[in-house]
């Protein structure tokens, strides 16, 4: 697997669909289909894969299972990254389908989320937030702005930032965000941002890459307080 | 006096936000006192601390917590310092 993130991400967008993501799945119940396409794959793959047919209830079992397949030694780190990116899809998305994706190679771990519903932008707009375009919109996602702030004491938004923050600060993993005509990219201290010309992601597509033999040892104070991550 | 046991309810892994909502909405009627029983946990993730931590402080009943493990307190902590309180687990 010789391809970042975002090569893959390229690969797909220029629709070289063998070159992109994963022909191969670590997770036995989610076989991917060798043309890898974002339409394609909500379309054909098994009913009995989608998260929609997953009760919340089972979405702890399912991250165990996930955690089974890894290889990644902080299980705590492990769930606090799935339950985050999982529940988010839940409470923001208004999806009917949604995946998860999976593929290993030597010390690294892809995880890819996709989901059909509304779009980061989509949900800022009908909540009357601002931004430039579809980057931004993902850009302010990230630093916290969350459309479900409700009443009380705490504030919501951390979530994924502190993803973010605990993958890419120190411990060599990277992330792809896109929805709708925008793509963010964070590995490391980079952050490319990328307009989309010929295509538009219908809802959102999220790429987590791990590395297996980070022990996460810093996870408490990667997730205590919020990092900015401007261009 | 009403005493939820988190395990019995959810398992060792208390993950998705909606189920600490769904309890607290059940709750918010009918409560004097509720004992929160972390016995047997072992991970909770950010959104259900998150939720747990903000209905625990509107609750108009006590709450009252125990055997809380400390992957659960250092979360609550986090979060806590987060939102600049000074009362810690």
């Amino acid at each position: 697997m010789n391809y970042s993130l975002w090569n893959q991400f390229e690969n797909f967008v220029n629709e070289d669909y063998e070159k992109c993501f994963s022909p191969v799945s670590v997770l036995p119940y989610l076989a991917l289909k060798h043309n890898f396409n974002h339409e394609k794959i909500i379309k054909d793959l098994d009913d009995d894969y989608c998260l929609k047919n997953i009760s919340l209830m089972d979405i702890s079992k399912l991250i165990n299972d996930f955690y089974s397949f890894s290889g990644i030694k902080n299980e705590n780190a492990f769930k606090f990254i799935m339950h985050e990116v999982i529940d988010n899809m839940y409470e923001h998305s208004h999806f009917t389908q949604a995946y998860a994706l999976s593929k290993a190679c030597a010390n690294i771990i892809d995880y890819c989320f996709l989901d059909n519903g509304i779009s980061i932008q989509k949900s800022f707009e009908n909540n009357n937030f601002d931004f430039k375009d579809d980057c931004d919109a993902i850009l302010k996602a990230i630093n916290g702005k969350s459309t479900k702030q409700v009443s009380g004491y705490i504030e919501r938004g951390y979530g994924l930032n502190n993803i973010i923050s605990l993958l890419t600060l120190e411990n060599n993993g990277s992330v792809l965000i896109a929805s709708r005509k925008g793509a963010v990219y964070i590995d490391g201290n980079k952050i490319y941002l990328k307009e989309l010309s010929k295509k538009s992601i219908e809802g959102t597509l999220i790429c987590l890459r791990f590395e297996v033999n980070q022990d996460f040892d810093n996870f408490y104070s990667l997730i205590d307080g919020f990092h900015n991550f401007e261009v | 006096m009403i005493k939820i046991n988190l395990y019995d309810e959810f398992g060792s892994d208390l993950g998705q936000r909606y189920l600490i909502k769904e309890i607290f909405e059940n709750l918010d009627n009918n409560s004097q006192k509720v004992i929160f029983d972390f016995k047997d946990i072992d991970f909770v993730s950010r959104s259900f601390a998150q939720e747990y931590l903000n209905h625990k402080m509107m609750a108009d009943y006590e709450i009252e917590e125990m055997n809380i493990p400390d992957v659960v307190k250092n979360m609550f902590n986090v979060i806590l310092k987060n939102n600049n309180f000074d009362e810690m687990y």
